[in-house]
């Protein structure tokens, strides 16, 4: 499993205050209990951690972590 | 496998706002919406509507409220106090705005605004403004978004409202951030910028407002800060609010039809001397805000239940109401599609309607009519250089830039 998805796996985690094993990261966010105001601190994390600037859309159009992390790594290699 | 893959595709929501073909165009996606499930109830607890007749009768009905953003926005800013650094002055900001409030509140704001904005006379503000950008630019090459269509209505509302003309720039970039809070996704860096934009703006017309109590003039600001002190109808801080509420109001969204109306003319061959002719130009205008809104989107809460044809919008559900596909209802106008500039009747929704409806649509409709007069009086070919660049924005429709040559 990949940093960028473990990351986002803890963060989705701690926002939803359970173990970051009990989340499934191929279910989508809104499933899980992550609604648009979760995702504007969530999505402010990880531009932090990876010093990066995250279309806010993204976070519908790619709704799973891990269908997020493959845009977001991506999205950084096109960077770098 | 194929049944399964249909299957999914038929429980698919059409409602993908977040898709940049869908931003870049949203029409197709509306029409979907508004021949297969009009009165749509997305994921995520929020009503679509895409019909005319709906969209007109949520408007007018009072028991939907405005003001989702600036609730919204509010719970963020209690519920998650602890990330949430303070936004409150955009929160207080927004609710203040006459556009976001409700009655009885709303009724008072709204007549304390038009009693003081009771002057029209602004043909010869705009004439000079357009002459003004003329001559500082090759006209025979230039981005008519960046260098007509955004400066022309920030210099004239920042005439109208009695400000020195060096600021308008200044004004112009603190309106751009704070228009974001109407964006359908919002990011934390947006939010920050927002809240600094509004404090920037609230000091500055706090200076203009006090001066003009010393100096009155003939100004919107002039005759907002008398009234209120002659009256004391509103609280003080709602009289500023409103004063920079109605610079982005009359900025942002007229720039917005400057950019589509000459973008939609010219790529159609129909900027021509036949729009000298006032009555023709005025009928145009009306056209081009339908056929391509400015405003694609506004937003209400329902306050109680309300039986909407066969569906049951609860209290407290969110409508998403879809201006810009109401105006494309083909039950409602004869080839929705077509831009038919002698359109008439043409009662479109691109202002709204009801009591929130654009108390500044004159003003908008003057700005591009003035403008479009002189343009086929003075020039007599206009080509696109380049295909248009637009903003990625679903609920604003404006362009980045269009390259153009008037000859």
């Amino acid at each position: 499993m990949s940093t960028i998805q473990d990351f986002i796996r803890l963060k989705v985690a701690e926002t939803l205050g359970i173990n970051s094993e009990d989340v499934n990261p191929d279910e989508e966010f809104m499933s899980l209990g992550l609604d648009s105001m979760h995702a504007i601190f969530l999505l402010h994390e990880i531009e932090k951690e990876y010093d990066v600037e995250i279309n806010p859309h993204s976070f519908w159009e790619h709704p799973t972590i891990n269908s997020f992390s493959v845009n977001l790594e991506k999205q950084l290699a096109a960077k770098s | 496998m194929q049944n399964t893959a249909s299957r999914k595709q038929l429980m698919e929501s059409p409602w993908k706002p977040f898709l940049k073909e869908n931003i870049l165009n949203p029409y197709p996606m509306y029409q979907e919406l508004r021949e297969k499930d009009p009165i749509h109830k997305t994921r995520t607890g929020e009503w679509v509507i895409t019909q005319y007749e709906d969209a007109k009768a949520i408007l007018k009905e009072d028991l939907f409220k405005v003001g989702n953003r600036a609730e919204w926005l509010s719970k963020a800013s209690t519920q998650h106090m602890d990330k949430w650094e303070s936004f409150s002055v955009i929160v207080d900001a927004l609710k203040s705005f006459v556009v976001f409030k409700n009655p009885p509140d709303h009724t008072l704001l709204r007549k304390f605004i038009m009693q003081a904005w009771n002057d029209r006379e602004v043909d010869q503000i705009i004439n000079e403004n357009i002459e003004s950008i003329f001559s500082g630019i090759d006209t025979t090459n230039f981005d008519l978004a960046t260098e007509l269509a955004t400066p022309l209505p920030a210099m004239t509302m920042t005439r109208i409202l009695g400000l020195p003309m060096d600021d308008y720039l200044y004004l112009e970039d603190l309106s751009h951030k704070m228009i974001r809070s109407l964006d359908l996704y919002l990011t934390f860096r947006q939010i920050e910028k927002m809240e600094k934009a509004t404090k920037e703006f609230i000091e500055y017309f706090e200076r203009h407002a006090t001066q003009k109590l010393s100096k009155p003039d003939n100004s919107l600001l002039s005759r907002l800060i008398h009234l209120y002190k002659e009256t004391h109808q509103i609280p003080h801080h709602e009289l500023i609010a409103n004063c920079f509420f109605l610079f982005i109001a009359g900025e942002e969204t007229t720039a917005g039809l400057i950019e589509l109306g000459l973008y939609h003319l010219i790529a159609q061959k129909k900027l021509n001397p036949d729009l000298r002719d006032s009555q023709l130009r005025a009928s145009a205008t009306e056209e081009l805000l339908r056929y391509d809104s400015p405003t694609q989107i506004v937003v209400r809460m329902a306050s109680e239940n309300y039986e909407l044809r066969d569906r049951i919008i609860k209290a407290g559900d969110p409508l998403t109401i879809c201006l810009g596909a109401a105006n494309r209802d083909p039950n409602k106008f004869e080839k929705p599609d077509e831009l038919v500039l002698t359109r008439n009747p043409n009662h479109h929704l691109a202002f709204a309607t009801g009591i929130h409806r654009c108390l500044g649509d004159w003003l908008a409709k003057k700005e591009f009519e003035v403008l479009t007069g002189k343009l086929v009086t003075r020039f007599s070919s206009f080509a696109l250089l380049d295909q248009p660049v637009w903003k990625e924005n679903l609920n604003m429709r404006s362009l980045q830039s269009l390259h153009v040559s008037f000859k």
